[in-house]
């Protein structure tokens, strides 16, 4: 009898990837978002600083447009980020792990948990400081398959790498 | 069993220090030969001005020719290899010494290889497949015929062996001569086309960079513009010329193709595996399992189906960077698909046509707007190098592309069964890729926001060799197939490898 039911998430059990309740990200990880965001900004403004005090000059001729084009950037980049940040979803299942995103292209990737070949659990300087954590999926498939959840609590992450470790052992 | 014994150290054959010593050299001629020739030129111009260089040259070609023999010579001597406690051990490295272990336990197959070079001096060149392990990749570039042989049968698993050897290896497929040119005749020549195209402008370019250094400058230009140059009656005449040449040229190039990398094929079935050698320079034999092997094409054209003839291609999983991944074969009858199929899955693959499912009519849409996006790229580029002129192109351009998208919608379809998935792809050729359900490494549903508006999305399934897209379909249809494939790899007990 094969079963696939929802793990801990709700009650709308279904056979259908697209009943299931997805789980967000940490609201932690907005912050990581928004700062590297910021320090992308601060990078390209003393850029800008620095072509200025040194007239350099393709961009003294074009100043005007320079500023229109970066802030254009600024705007579409944070706006997108957030937007995307909200879009990126996870569920777990009995027999396989899901993650979606994308706010232009959404995609959905599943993987099954049969497939998963080991896990990976990494930090960056500002998500260490958060305690947040990506948690990696490696398959034996070709580039583009496996699956990193990124910005989960860093308790969750070593709970789901526990849970599906004891998975991939399982099947041996 | 042998004459052999493994568990002492021992070399390569000595005949293979010429494979150390050679590319070597080769090598480097290759990186100089440019100046050397430059030089050569220039000394035959002028030898009073060039003559004091010459003991210069003289005595760093030798340099060269010393330090790769001794380089050669020792790093044969360095090289030993040796079989204790189960595990594989092989050592070489003339100042970084290196010690590779491999349990037997690990090796998933042995391959024996020769080519060109190897036949000519009588050896044979020895390659251990491992099981997952990218840094255990180990080739062994010459050995006796025999040698190779025992020590193949020293590593493979012994039981597994003696069991195909139970099995007789009868040779199921052999592709004769005629076959195969047919095959070359009947190829996707257009490819040949594009590929002959590419090479014939690189060399025009290094024949350019030849010349100008010589002092011919302009001589390309010249032989261009002479081209071009008289009356409309001759422009046509060597328009009409050049291409029946380019034709000529392309199914010539297929038919070489084919029979370089097919010439000799035959496949040889054993109880686990299928032993296919061809080759015509390059004489290779592959030894294929059907747990790795992950997906099969089959290629036909227009041309070929008149003469009920297919290439067959398969797609394994391996992880070590040098052993041939996709094997393409040439020159199938249609029942000797049947005979793969048996063997990859078991089964045979049903030819059932109305089955077929075709994408949304909005994949056609998508495939205009990437026709667009091309065509305005290949414009800005071609105009901004070859002039306004350029555009004229675009007359022959847009309805070939128009022509091509065409084909590739009319190829497209997908066949969900039992246990397999079929997809239909191609343009000119049409392309059959077969994979089973429990193959499938993880699954990918996309919709853009466009593909959104219109309530389609895409799929892409990946296998642990390539991975697949099956274009717009319906929302709900995609998400029932995702579901129903997510459930077939979910619900299996079979691995994929």
């Amino acid at each position: 009898m094969f079963e696939n039911e929802v793990v801990e998430v709700s009650s709308l059990a279904s056979a259908s990837i697209n009943s299931i309740v997805f789980k967000p990200l940490s609201k932690l990880y907005l912050y990581v978002l928004v700062l590297n965001n910021a320090l992308q900004y601060i990078i390209l403004a003393s850029l800008i600083f620095i072509a200025n005090y040194r007239r350099v000059e393709p961009f003294m001729s074009y100043k005007f447009q320079f500023f229109v084009v970066l802030i254009l950037y600024v705007l579409l980049h944070s706006t997108l980020s957030i937007l995307a940040f909200k879009k990126r979803k996870y569920a777990l299942r009995t027999h396989d792990i899901s993650f979606k995103q994308g706010v232009l292209v959404n995609s959905l990737s599943t993987v099954p948990l049969s497939r998963i070949q080991h896990l990976d659990i990494s930090q960056g300087i500002l998500s260490r400081f958060f305690g947040l954590a990506n948690l990696k999926l490696f398959t034996a498939g070709a580039d583009g398959s496996d699956m990193v959840i990124k910005g989960l609590l860093l308790a969750d992450a070593e709970q789901l790498k526990e849970h599906l470790t004891a998975k991939i052992n399982e099947r041996v | 069993m042998s004459e052999f014994n493994f568990e002492i150290p021992s070399k390569q054959s000595v005949k293979g220090i010429i494979f150390l010593v050679f590319p070597s050299i080769a090598n480097t001629f290759k990186t100089a030969y440019l100046p050397l020739l430059f030089y050569v030129f220039q000394f035959f111009r002028n030898p009073e001005q060039y003559k004091p260089y010459l003991s210069y040259i003289g005595f760093g070609v030798f340099a060269l020719v010393v330090f790769s023999v001794v380089r050669g010579v020792l790093s044969f001597k360095n090289f030993q290899f040796f079989i204790s406690n189960d595990y594989f051990v092989l050592q070489k490295g003339i100042i970084k010494k290196q010690r590779l272990e491999i349990s037997l336990h690990k090796i998933q197959n042995v391959h024996i290889s020769q080519n060109f070079l190897q036949r000519f001096v009588g050896v044979v060149a020895l390659n251990i497949d491992t099981a997952g392990d990218k840094t255990t990749e180990v080739m062994i570039k010459s050995l006796n015929t025999e040698k190779a042989l025992a020590l193949k049968k020293a590593l493979v698993n012994i039981k597994k062996l003696e069991e195909e050897e139970a099995v007789a290896n009868e040779t199921v497929i052999n592709i004769s001569f005629s076959e195969l040119v047919m095959a070359g005749l009947t190829q996707n020549h257009v490819n040949s086309f594009y590929l002959l195209s590419v090479i014939i402008f690189g060399l025009l370019i290094d024949i350019k960079d030849i010349m100008d250094m010589f002092g011919f400058k302009g001589f390309v230009e010249n032989l261009s513009t002479r081209a071009t140059s008289g009356t409309y009656l001759t422009m046509i005449i060597i328009y009409f010329l050049t291409i029946i040449v380019a034709i000529i040229c392309s199914v010539i190039f297929s038919v070489v193709k084919v029979m370089i990398s097919n010439y000799g094929l035959s496949v040889k079935h054993s109880k686990e595996a299928i032993e296919i050698e061809k080759g015509l320079f390059n004489r290779v034999s592959y030894s294929l399992k059907s747990s790795r092997i992950q997906s099969v094409i089959y290629k036909t054209n227009r041309l070929k189906q008149k003469f009920g003839m297919y290439s067959v291609r398969f797609n394994q999983a391996m992880s070590a960077i040098n052993s041939n991944k996709n094997i393409e074969i040439e020159g199938l009858k249609k029942q000797n698909l049947k005979i793969f199929e048996q063997f990859v899955f078991g089964y045979p693959v049903a030819n059932i046509v109305e089955h077929q499912t075709k994408p949304d009519p909005y994949f056609k849409t998508q495939l205009f707007i990437k026709t667009i996006y091309l065509l305005v790229l290949i414009n800005v580029i071609a105009i901004s190098l070859l002039g306004v002129e350029f555009s004229f192109a675009n007359l022959l351009l847009v309805p070939w592309f128009l022509f091509l998208n065409n084909l590739r919608y009319k190829r497209s379809y997908y066949n969900y069964q039992k246990n397999y998935f079929i997809l239909g792809e191609g343009r000119i050729d049409t392309v059959t890729n077969i994979f089973e359900h429990h193959k499938i490494q993880s699954l990918k549903i996309i919709q853009s926001f466009f593909q959104k508006k219109r309530g389609v999305a895409s799929i892409t399934v990946y296998t642990a060799s390539n991975f697949m897209t099956i274009p717009s379909l319906p929302y709900a249809e995609a998400i029932a197939l995702y579901d129903n494939l997510l459930y077939k790899v979910e619900s299996t007990d079979l691995d994929w490898i």
